[in-house]
């Protein structure tokens, strides 16, 4: 499983995606807070490092940016290599159907983690930048981090829903289209009522933890249990499904 | 006799039409075995149910006594494959590519370009292979076949877009790699005369089921035909027809 993990990180440095991808995240970062900073109406430009990062924790970039790449991501590493034939090719390898699900799933949790540190990194780097260094606190920092940690989380349930539809549909373009639709209604469902904590990307605005308390404990089961089920069941359709292509 | 390949009632039903009903046949080591049958008789099916990609709905697989089914990887690792048109990472050159399968496999690098070479891939290997022809992305399917040095190798219309010296050094490589390292091959294909060329054994599969299985030159014999194409027509009743 290890050998097919690094199967995958070599694909991507071979295919420069690695470098492309975090350019994006970096420059999509670096424009909101530009935009941010620039413009009167948002109302932060005298925003201390906490409330900066507070605010773009619950803004446009963790909210869709982010998890629309991620659901390119998953759409590319399993729908697309479903349709050109590489799923076929990598199971007529001594691989377990098993291994080759979790090593790509793992793949898919790592650049969860990886593009989500990389948007703190930015973010953190102009609000400081703007503030000055001495105008914020270790023990700040490390709170930021812990928070835009677990928007982290907050990507695993879509991510792994693209997975699924991959699995299902075979296809980029079916799979991609299928996670963008499950975003825009998770997120739209996350917006309005008290039951928001259901909704699989509550978690991406960080909003049980903007401000710092555990408020709705539930949330956490309900994210647990969305990773655990949804992962269960990719490995169980994966398993059953034929590979005719 | 020392079967490497056994094949027990296989049967394939999707939304309860049988595409594959009851086939059974066994290959000896050392074997080529043409495996022929018009467009939609069941090859490609069957020979998915063998590779383990395609689950069977009844019957057994075993490949180098491994139960395709319960012993997938085992079975696997001593298979290589060309299952349809090959598939490729095309932004990775022809190297890059089997170097993929090389560390899965936990091969040497020498035997990537042993496998080039066999192919007469050398010279393009650092080429992406979106730049290859379909003849070149043909043979690096088959090197990477090759790659694992497979007891069994199942190749799908191996020689589909090669030119005819191309059909010539495939025909001859199999042959050589059958006759020294006593490798195992099951070849589909619909050009009846490399199949007459390259294997000893042939079955011919029309919806679904075995028509005809045996070594060539007594099944065409036998039925009273100079050719295995007469004797193709024959098995498969076409010479009825108008």
């Amino acid at each position: 499983m290890v050998k097919l993990l690094k199967i995958e990180f070599r694909k991507m440095h071979n295919s420069r995606m690695f470098l492309a991808g975090f350019a994006v995240v970096t420059l999509i970062c670096l424009g909101i807070s530009a935009i941010e900073l620039s413009a009167k109406g948002f109302g932060i430009k005298e925003a201390s490092y906490t409330d900066f990062m507070i605010y773009n924790a619950t803004f446009v970039i963790p909210k869709f940016f982010i998890p629309l790449l991620m659901i390119l991501l998953a759409a590319s590493v399993w729908g697309s290599e479903y349709a050109n034939g590489m799923t076929k090719t990598f199971m007529l390898c001594k691989c377990s159907k098993t291994q080759f699900y979790i090593s790509k799933c793992l793949f898919l949790l790592i650049m969860c983690a990886a593009v989500s540190v990389l948007s703190f990194a930015v973010l953190s780097a102009v609000s400081i930048l703007k503030n000055g260094a001495d105008q914020v606190s270790g023990k700040e920092i490390a709170d930021m981090a812990k928070m835009y940690l677990l928007s982290a989380a907050g990507l695993i349930p879509i991510t792994i829903i693209t997975v699924l539809a991959s699995i299902f549909l075979g296809d980029f373009q079916k799979s991609f289209a299928c996670g963008i639709v499950v975003l825009l209604l998770s997120i739209a469902f996350d917006s309005v009522g008290t039951k928001s904590f259901l909704s699989p990307t509550h978690f991406l605005s960080c909003s049980p933890l903007s401000h710092f308390g555990i408020e709705k404990p539930e949330a956490y089961a309900v994210l647990a249990a969305y990773a655990v089920i949804l992962y269960l069941a990719g490995m169980v359709f994966f398993r059953k499904k034929d590979i005719w292509s | 006799m020392n079967n490497i390949i056994e094949v027990k009632n296989l049967c394939k039903t999707i939304n309860k039409v049988d595409i594959i009903n009851d086939i059974s046949f066994s290959v000896a080591k050392g074997d080529i075995l043409g495996f022929l049958g018009p467009n939609g008789a069941g090859k490609s099916t069957t020979i998915k149910m063998m590779l383990g990609l395609v689950k069977p709905t009844k019957g057994k697989v075993e490949l180098c006594g491994y139960n395709i089914v319960d012993s997938r990887a085992e079975a696997l690792s001593k298979v290589g494959a060309m299952v349809e048109a090959p598939a490729f990472y095309g932004y990775m050159t022809g190297y890059q590519n089997l170097e993929l399968y090389a560390d899965l496999y936990g091969i040497d690098k020498a035997r990537i370009e042993e496998v080039l070479a066999l192919v007469h891939l050398t010279d393009d290997k650092n080429k992406k292979v979106k730049k290859y022809s379909l003849g070149m992305k043909q043979r690096l399917g088959i090197a990477r076949a090759f790659l694992n040095k497979p007891e069994i190798i199942i190749l799908d219309e191996p020689t589909n877009g090669l030119d005819p010296v191309g059909i010539i050094e495939i025909r001859q490589i199999i042959m050589k790699l059958a006759e020294t390292q006593n490798v195992t091959f099951i070849i589909c294909s619909h050009i009846l005369g490399e199949i007459a060329a390259m294997c000893n054994k042939v079955i011919i599969i029309n919806k679904g089921r075995i028509v005809s299985y045996g070594p060539v030159d007594k099944l065409v014999s036998e039925a009273g035909c100079n050719t295995l194409e007469e004797y193709y027509i024959k098995a498969l009743g076409i010479d009825k027809i108008g």
